[in-house]
């Protein structure tokens, strides 16, 4: 699993390229939530090259939502595949991330409402 | 809405399981039932010893050599699993508030050692028998006996398997296997010996005996692969599979608003009982009865939703590992 943080304008963007789950995702909620303490409050989590998330990552996702909520800033989901989406709709988690089709939607999404 | 697509589940065995609490009144008679049941297991095994003994010497068979010390091996693991229970049943919950659950396990991997020495005994007898073939003996005795055991293992496996639809317990998950197995094993035999008594004339007849071990040998490899690793991840407190997992945070995404953070999660199984903490914070302007309310509500979806579960939600502050 990598995360490649870039940052455009006020939106920080993580792209995740791999597998999220138990060995992985540590390393994801390091860097979400390190970007979160730093005071980032406008996170772009990029799954163009997610392949498969397990419940280790959702857990790191809805923390990370959390702790964002509390700072008044946002989370949004942007290109997942078909594997990642169901497993959203499967949980609920569908109802409670905005999802984007792609990375550019999650990032003008973000950017307007700066 | 998409979180009750997802099914309430439960351990998988073989068969589907339902809730057990031994510590709760309402199980007793079943926790009762699965001890009598695990009792006429070991009973019946030491009963037939001594029949199984004679159809041995009668027979000459290494087949019937290895099924008699197979069903001594495994009388003991099923006593040893039915001391398990007693203890179970008779508390000492205040000894060991999490690991009165393992006995199952333990007593699990009883059973598995039982089925490894007897493919151990099995192969090695068939390759001796192999190397020096011997023609079979008389069979008479060996085919009653050997019937007689097939219809009791076929009812004890029925038993066994109904219980475990009922219970979420590793012993009688083992118990059915091994019974299973120890039908394949009769069913076997009988062949064994039909065979090679309706074919005596023919020198390859000798073969069929050990080649019928080794077939079944196999099964018995199999049995205890698979019971040693059902109770392995259970005594590692591995956590609960990925299908909990999902359960448990889809209850978390339908109560989103409600809580301040999360900070925590963990999980893990001690025999039939699943135990999970679930580490949150909430609004430090909250009122107690409030958060209380939420934990309520939360804890009893999620036992609902997760048979056999405990689950504990705690405030916190600061994330948990």
């Amino acid at each position: 699993m990598q995360c490649i943080e870039e940052k455009q304008d006020v939106v920080a963007i993580v792209g995740l390229n791999g597998r999220m789950d138990a060995k992985t995702a540590p390393l994801v909620q390091e860097k979400l939530l390190g970007l979160i303490d730093q005071g980032e409050k406008r996170l772009v989590v990029d799954c163009t090259d997610l392949a498969y998330v397990s419940s280790a990552g959702l857990r790191i996702f809805l923390m990370a939502a959390k702790r964002l909520t509390q700072n008044s800033g946002r989370l949004v989901m942007a290109a997942m595949n078909e594997d990642v989406k169901q497993v959203f709709d499967l949980t609920g988690f569908s109802t409670i991330f905005t999802i984007c089709t792609s990375r550019e939607d999650a990032i003008g999404r973000q950017t307007r409402g700066a | 809405m998409a979180a009750s697509l997802l099914p309430v589940t439960t351990r998988e065995t073989d068969t589907p399981a339902a809730s057990e609490a031994s510590a709760q009144p309402s199980t007793t008679e079943s926790f009762n039932a699965k001890e009598r049941a695990v009792l006429i297991g070991w009973l019946s095994g030491f009963a037939v010893l001594t029949p199984d003994l004679l159809a041995v010497l009668l027979a000459n068979s290494v087949m019937l050599l290895a099924d008699l010390l197979k069903t001594a091996s495994e009388a003991v693991a099923t006593f040893l699993s039915w001391l398990a229970l007693r203890r179970i049943r008779q508390g000492h919950s205040f000894d060991y508030n999490y690991g009165q659950g393992k006995l199952e396990n333990i007593a699990s991997l009883g059973v598995a050692g039982a089925l490894l020495l007897s493919w151990f005994i099995v192969v090695w007898g068939a390759v001796q028998r192999l190397l020096h073939p011997t023609p079979p003996g008389r069979i008479g005795m060996a085919l009653l006996v050997t019937g007689g055991s097939a219809c009791f293992n076929f009812w004890l496996w029925r038993k066994n398997r109904q219980l475990a639809r009922g219970e979420a317990s590793p012993i009688l998950a083992a118990q059915a296997r091994l019974y299973r197995a120890k039908l394949l094993t009769n069913g076997g035999v009988i062949a064994a010996l039909v065979l090679g008594f309706v074919f005596r004339g023919h020198t390859w007849a000798a073969y069929l005996d050990p080649l019928g071990a080794l077939l079944l040998s196999g099964v018995l490899l199999l049995a205890a692969y698979r019971v040693v690793t059902d109770s392995m991840d259970d005594l590692l407190d591995r956590t609960l599979d990925e299908s909990l997992q999902l359960v448990i945070l889809s209850e978390l995404a339908t109560r989103f608003d409600e809580y301040a953070a999360l900070h925590g999660i963990r999980s893990r199984r001690s025999g039939s009982h699943i135990y999970i903490e679930i580490f949150m914070e909430f609004e430090g302007d909250r009122r107690m009865a409030e958060v209380q309310d939420l934990i309520n509500r939360l804890r009893a979806s999620l036992e609902a939703r997760i048979k056999g579960s405990q689950v504990v939600i705690a405030p916190v502050t600061a994330p948990v590992n």
